[in-house]
């Protein structure tokens, strides 16, 4: 190997950045946006929402006379525990999963059929490409990690110019921007990669758990997340009303509440009921557990500590949802989901103008970056658009709104691929606005049953930064 | 305590970013006791570090205020930026 270290470590850097900043360009704009999953999720279901106080035992109880009535035959039953305003969901298996949203009378309330945030979820960590895609976003992760350390190698003054930024001054610029959304938020970088391949651990080395628990991979987290079980009796039982079970819960709890409760072999003399706690702020993504008898409201069993490989997985994994501070948490990662994106597109494009400066032709690899970097955030926009604008009744109503989405990213990939160069920038980032504008207008039509609530405020902000944007670029008539 | 944390932090930050290097002549005058500068600058941090501590414990703390201490970098760099540009320099 010849020359220095730097010298070394720029094609490594340049090459990791180009190929796999497409991947994690796409990782990094669907992870910054789902963390607001929950807002959006109440979002894109409008019809959940039921308004201010209605007590939760109420809501609860309703929920538990509605699958004694509706579900006697099941196993087992699931009650979401709702926050502030929104509608109970109850899950049981008859053949197939049955979810019903329940108003606090025990009414079944119709709720849209929507790819909800799961589509962004599941493009985020596979890609939608099933187990290949999995590997290629940890591939991705792991040389990211790779990207990172090459990049600091690469920076000559990184403690010194770590707030430098001179904007007009073409690649000069691109670079500050490249090093400030990269420097300053290293930490952040360094966690989410890590933590992301930390999540998918069991999957990517699978060695040592085959080592230790043979065939049977479901032992290790069943010793690692202990149940309390009974087998059923065979005895039918009135059972015991959920109230007083919920009350213990809340006081054992705090703050984080009741978020589940799981009820085991309902109806039976030898029924079980677990309820977790909520979501709140804390690093590990471990629930805890009491579980009660379902005949008697007696405590059986608690789950309240965790430990060993299973917890560290946990604090790491929770680290990477960053679900603390209130929203607090949600609110910065989302801050350094953003540099991130920004991160990767400014080393995307920094790629094109150098190579130009020196008299290359680039012209598809900038259209190709325009693509990527406008697209992905157009799927996105076109999937809340979709969410609003087609009938509610629409069959296969979640399969449409991603062709939805799928069109709109189409329309941004047709723009940065045959649109003069000196207006494409301006115009993706115009489609983007338009997008997020027109779903939050629809959002706050006078026919719309929802107010305005956190995640409209979300998509307000996110139009408004890219009509920024869009003008901006517009009128600088930007052709890199 | 969450606005203080981040007010402690935003202006530790911004005070390291005034004696850069770079961003120094665009504050003063003659050369100033930059070692000054600087350890009043992670003092207040780490007071901004040590007021998110209450509120959150430790673990979530210590994470909160290192995503407070970028979006407190970014602040201060683009602030830098604009000075530079309303002052004419570039």
């Amino acid at each position: 190997m010849t020359g220095t270290l730097r010298q070394v470590m720029a094609p490594v850097h340049t090459w990791i950045g180009l190929i796999f900043g497409w991947v994690l360009y796409v990782i990094a704009v669907t992870g910054t946006a789902i963390v607001f999953r929950t807002e959006m999720d109440a979002w894109m279901r409008p019809e959940t929402r039921i308004g201010e106080g209605v007590p939760t035992e109420r809501a609860l109880a309703a929920a538990h006379t509605y699958l004694k009535r509706h579900a006697s035959l099941s196993e087992s039953w699931e009650i979401v525990v709702p926050t502030e305003g929104r509608a109970v969901l109850v899950r049981w298996f008859d053949g197939r999963l049955i979810e019903r949203w329940l108003d606090p009378r025990g009414e079944v309330l119709f709720v849209r059929e929507t790819a909800g945030s799961q589509f962004i979820v599941d493009l985020h960590y596979t890609l939608h490409a099933g187990a290949f895609g999995l590997w290629l976003v940890a591939l991705a992760g792991a040389l990211m990690l790779i990207a990172l350390v090459t990049g600091i190698i690469l920076h000559k003054r990184i403690l010194a110019d770590i707030f430098l930024f001179r904007p007009g001054k073409g690649q000069r610029s691109w670079l500050d921007g490249h090093n400030v959304a990269g420097v300053l938020t290293l930490p952040f970088q360094f966690m989410i990669a890590a933590s992301g391949l930390v999540f998918s651990l069991t999957t990517l080395m699978p060695a040592p758990l085959q080592a230790l628990y043979r065939e049977d991979e479901g032992a290790y987290f069943e010793e690692s997340i202990p149940h309390f079980e009974r087998e059923p009796s065979g005895q039918y039982a009135a059972p015991a009303a959920l109230a007083p079970m919920w009350r213990r819960a809340v006081d054992t709890y705090g703050e984080a509440g009741v978020g589940l409760i799981v009820v085991h072999d309902p109806l039976d003399a030898a029924s079980t009921i677990d309820l977790y706690d909520g979501p709140h702020s804390r690093l590990s993504l471990m629930s805890n557990r009491l579980t009660f008898d379902g005949m008697t409201g007696a405590e059986l069993d608690r789950q309240i500590k965790y430990g060993g490989a299973y917890g560290f997985q946990s604090v790491l994994s929770g680290l990477h949802f960053g679900n603390l501070g209130d929203r607090l948490g949600a609110w910065l990662y989302f801050a350094s989901g953003l540099a991130t994106a920004i991160l990767i597109a400014t080393g995307l494009i920094l790629w094109t103008v150098k190579r130009e400066a020196r008299g290359q032709a680039v012209g598809r690899v900038v259209r190709m970056n325009a693509a990527l970097i406008w697209g992905a955030p157009a799927v996105l926009g076109g999937l809340f658009l979709a969410n609003r604008l087609l009938p509610v009744t629409l069959q296969n109503r979640a399969a449409a709104e991603v062709s939805v989405a799928l069109i709109a990213a189409g329309v941004a990939v047709a723009i940065a691929l045959f649109r003069p160069r000196s207006t494409l920038w301006g115009e993706g980032a115009a489609l983007n606005a338009l997008l997020l504008i027109a779903a939050l207008g629809l959002a706050q039509s006078p026919f719309a049953v929802a107010g305005f609530g956190a995640f409209d405020a979300v998509l307000a902000v996110g139009g408004l930064l890219f009509a920024g944007l869009g003008a901006y670029l517009r009128l600088q008539g930007r052709t890199t | 305590m969450m606005i203080l944390s981040f007010a402690l932090t935003l202006a530790g930050v911004t005070v390291m970013a005034m004696v850069a290097p770079r961003h120094v002549s665009d504050w003063f005058q003659g050369p100033p006791p930059i070692s000054l500068f600087r350890l009043a600058g992670l003092a207040s941090m780490a007071f901004g570090l040590m007021a998110s501590v209450p509120d959150w414990g430790l673990a979530c703390g210590l994470v909160l205020w290192t995503g407070q201490l970028s979006v407190a970098g970014v602040m201060s760099a683009s602030f830098m930026s604009l000075r530079r540009r309303f002052k004419g320099r570039t």
